[in-house]
């Protein structure tokens, strides 16, 4: 017979208070996992879709480009050894871009212009998957002259399919550059900048416009997971080392996500914080009820000798076997709940109709469960439970036995 | 003469409660205890026979006076100490709920001896043993809760007596029995004094404890009233006590 094995009865003695106890913790515990898991799902969401619908993992441009991206910002393309010399790169695609005006017979607009080579763009981006209406650029010489129009600019400049676009722009040696096009798809990835802004032509028609001859305006990659970025930057930074080029990271293109990722990050420690206390306040209110009870129990084990360590570890003991049947009972919840929300998902857009602008085409998230997520959960509420059970635990090692007796 | 060996002595203990008017539940009380008395605290409510006797057994600390147990003052003692020397020289048996609810009367008998960390075959002989000494053997695997009275507290002095205290101290332990367990809890009780030679002090005002002790202090408002060693039993006057005031 052990302290343990007291606390394990005391914890049965008073079923319906314990049970109570442990729904509270189970349904804390499930709360922070499923919502941080939400979280995890929402940031991996939006930073996949930011990613796949333009802007790769990673971009080599010439230096200053990102900042101030002109006409005659114009580089030579990596070389194929380059692009495909890292284990971590997935895919690598070409792209000229540049802003130009886009007139119909009835109207212009400014876009921005993107010369893509079509084949190692869809590897990249999900521009092939985003076509609604019309088809995808042919990577041959007979598509050299359709390009992909974005739906809002579509509807904007009332075109139709394959009708006549013509794009107006600056060449690099300063000479004026029209050419016409026929829209060949509509393009709608969710992003309303691009789908507002956004012409897709072939890589070999846009270097010809602009006088590029071989040059491009960028490089952009994406890395078998968002975990090799790191890598894949170090390693296309030493190879580019000297020639005038940038590398940039997805946080470096778009800091906006990061900063909203951060902050909800910090948002998430909040929630975690309000659930541990109420959490661990639930915990301390059922261990000084059941100290209450046990006034008399516990003058009779300190007049035995037993030390108000014991008293403490004893106390301890039993509101750590609730938290622990807490977790256990939180975590039965969270995989319950995490296989509905996996299967179904959650639609965010239902919620906040801006929410496509930050996580693009797809809004429906699912949780992301992270083992090391999960761990640091029940441990915080293990901790949170135990620690705060110190105060009821206190009380009693510091009662005097002879007042505690009194109390029968 | 062979003279007995003092157990226990109390010189010039007080005990004054605070509070917006201070009251003296014990007043200069001297007297002696010696080894293997059994020895009753009597005297009506409010007489200070419970503080006493929390005194003695180093429950609680007097304002003044000292109490010395086997030689040691126990109001010099650090709590940690004190709790220790009540764990291995003391038991304990008190009115009403004394046992544990959540374990067996086996397990309960078997608590302290888990605290002073006695080897477990020692402790299960040693439980084994009081258990049938004191005929509880049937119920040793029941829990409190379905005992009877008499039952638990007999297994409270059980466990009280395990591992050979040298003073067992019981605070009115008859008060809630009927007359059949409180003879058979009287008797019990004068029998462990006489098997194991074990002290006993019990305070009470129940006539059938007091008619059977070997000495009786009576109290009266925290002072002792009389002390008087029973004729024929154990009367040898060796012990004294007396009020200081």
């Amino acid at each position: 017979m052990t302290f343990g094995k007291i606390a394990f009865r005391n914890v049965r003695r008073n079923g319906r208070r314990t049970g109570l106890t442990v729904f509270i913790i189970a349904v804390g515990l499930a709360t922070l996992v499923m919502s941080n898991g939400l979280y995890d799902g929402f940031h991996e969401k939006m930073v996949t879709n930011a990613v796949r619908i333009f802007m790769g993992h990673l971009q080599v441009h010439g230096a200053g480009f990102h900042a101030n991206p002109t006409v005659e910002n114009c580089v030579e393309p990596l070389p194929d050894e380059v692009r495909h010399g890292h284990p971590a790169i997935a895919a690598s695609a070409r792209r000229v871009r540049f802003q130009a005006l886009a007139s119909t017979p009835t109207n212009s607009l400014g876009v921005i212009v993107i010369g893509i080579e079509p084949d190692a763009e869809a590897a990249v981006t999900f521009l092939r998957r985003s076509i609604t209406d019309g088809t995808y650029l042919p990577d041959t010489q007979d598509g050299r002259r359709s390009c992909l129009v974005g739906e809002t600019l579509f509807r904007t400049l009332r075109l139709s399919l394959h009708e006549k676009l013509i794009l107006i722009s600056q060449a690099a040696d300063g000479s004026l550059a029209a050419e016409a096009f026929r829209v060949s798809g509509i393009v709608r990835t969710g992003n309303p900048e691009i789908d507002r802004s956004f012409v897709w032509i072939p890589l070999a028609a846009a270097q010809e416009m602009l006088a590029y001859g071989t040059k491009i305006s960028e490089t952009v990659f994406l890395a078998r997971r968002a975990d090799d970025v790191p890598a894949v930057q170090e390693y296309l930074v030493r190879k580019t080392a000297g020639l005038g080029l940038e590398v940039l990271s997805w946080k470096e293109v778009a800091p906006d996500i990061v900063q909203l990722i951060e902050l909800d990050i910090a948002m998430q420690r909040v929630l975690m914080l309000i659930i541990s206390i109420i959490v661990g306040m639930a915990i301390m209110n059922t261990m000084l009820m059941a100290l209450q009870e046990r006034y008399a129990e516990f003058g009779v084990l300190l007049a035995m000798g037993t030390t108000p360590a014991q008293i403490v570890g004893m106390v301890l003991a039993e509101s750590l076997l609730i938290g622990i049947l807490g977790v256990a009972a939180g975590l039965a919840l969270t995989a319950a709940a995490g296989i509905y929300f996996y299967g179904h998902g959650v639609n965010l857009a239902s919620f906040a109709a801006g929410v496509a602008k930050f996580i693009g085409m797809e809004t429906t998230v699912r949780p992301l469960m992270k083992p090391g997520q999960i761990v640091a959960s029940c441990l915080a509420v293990l901790t949170s439970t135990t620690l705060i059970s110190l105060i009821p635990a206190c009380r009693a090692a510091k009662m005097n036995a002879i007042q505690a007796l009194r109390h029968i | 003469m062979e003279q007995r060996i003092p157990l226990l002595r109390a010189d010039g203990v007080t005990k004054v409660y605070d509070g917006p008017v201070a009251v003296t539940a014990v007043a200069g009380v001297n007297f002696t205890v010696s080894a293997g008395e059994f020895l009753c605290l009597a005297g009506p409510s409010g007489s200070g026979k419970t503080t006493l006797l929390t005194l003695l057994g180093g429950l609680d600390r007097p304002t003044g006076g000292t109490v010395l147990f086997e030689g040691t003052d126990l109001s010099a003692l650090p709590a940690g100490r004190l709790s220790r020397l009540r764990l291995r020289r003391m038991g304990f048996v008190f009115q009403e709920l004394n046992l544990i609810p959540v374990l067996t009367a086996w397990e309960n008998v078997e608590f302290p001896l888990l605290l002073r960390k006695t080897p477990k075959q020692e402790a299960r002989r040693q439980v084994a043993e009081i258990l049938a000494e004191l005929n509880l053997t049937e119920i040793a695997h029941r829990r409190p809760s379905a005992m009877s009275g008499g039952q638990q507290q007999r297994v409270a002095v059980a466990r009280a007596v395990v591992g050979n205290p040298s003073l067992i101290l019981a605070d009115e332990p008859t008060a809630n029995l009927d007359s059949q367990n409180a003879a058979d809890l009287i008797g019990l009780m004068k029998r462990l004094n006489a098997t194991r030679g074990t002290t006993f002090i019990i305070a009470t005002h129940d006539p059938r404890v007091i008619s059977r002790a070997d000495r009786t202090v009576h109290l009266r408002d925290g002072r002792i009233a009389d002390d008087t060693a029973a004729a024929g039993r154990n009367g040898s006057g060796s012990v004294s006590g007396s009020t200081g005031s």
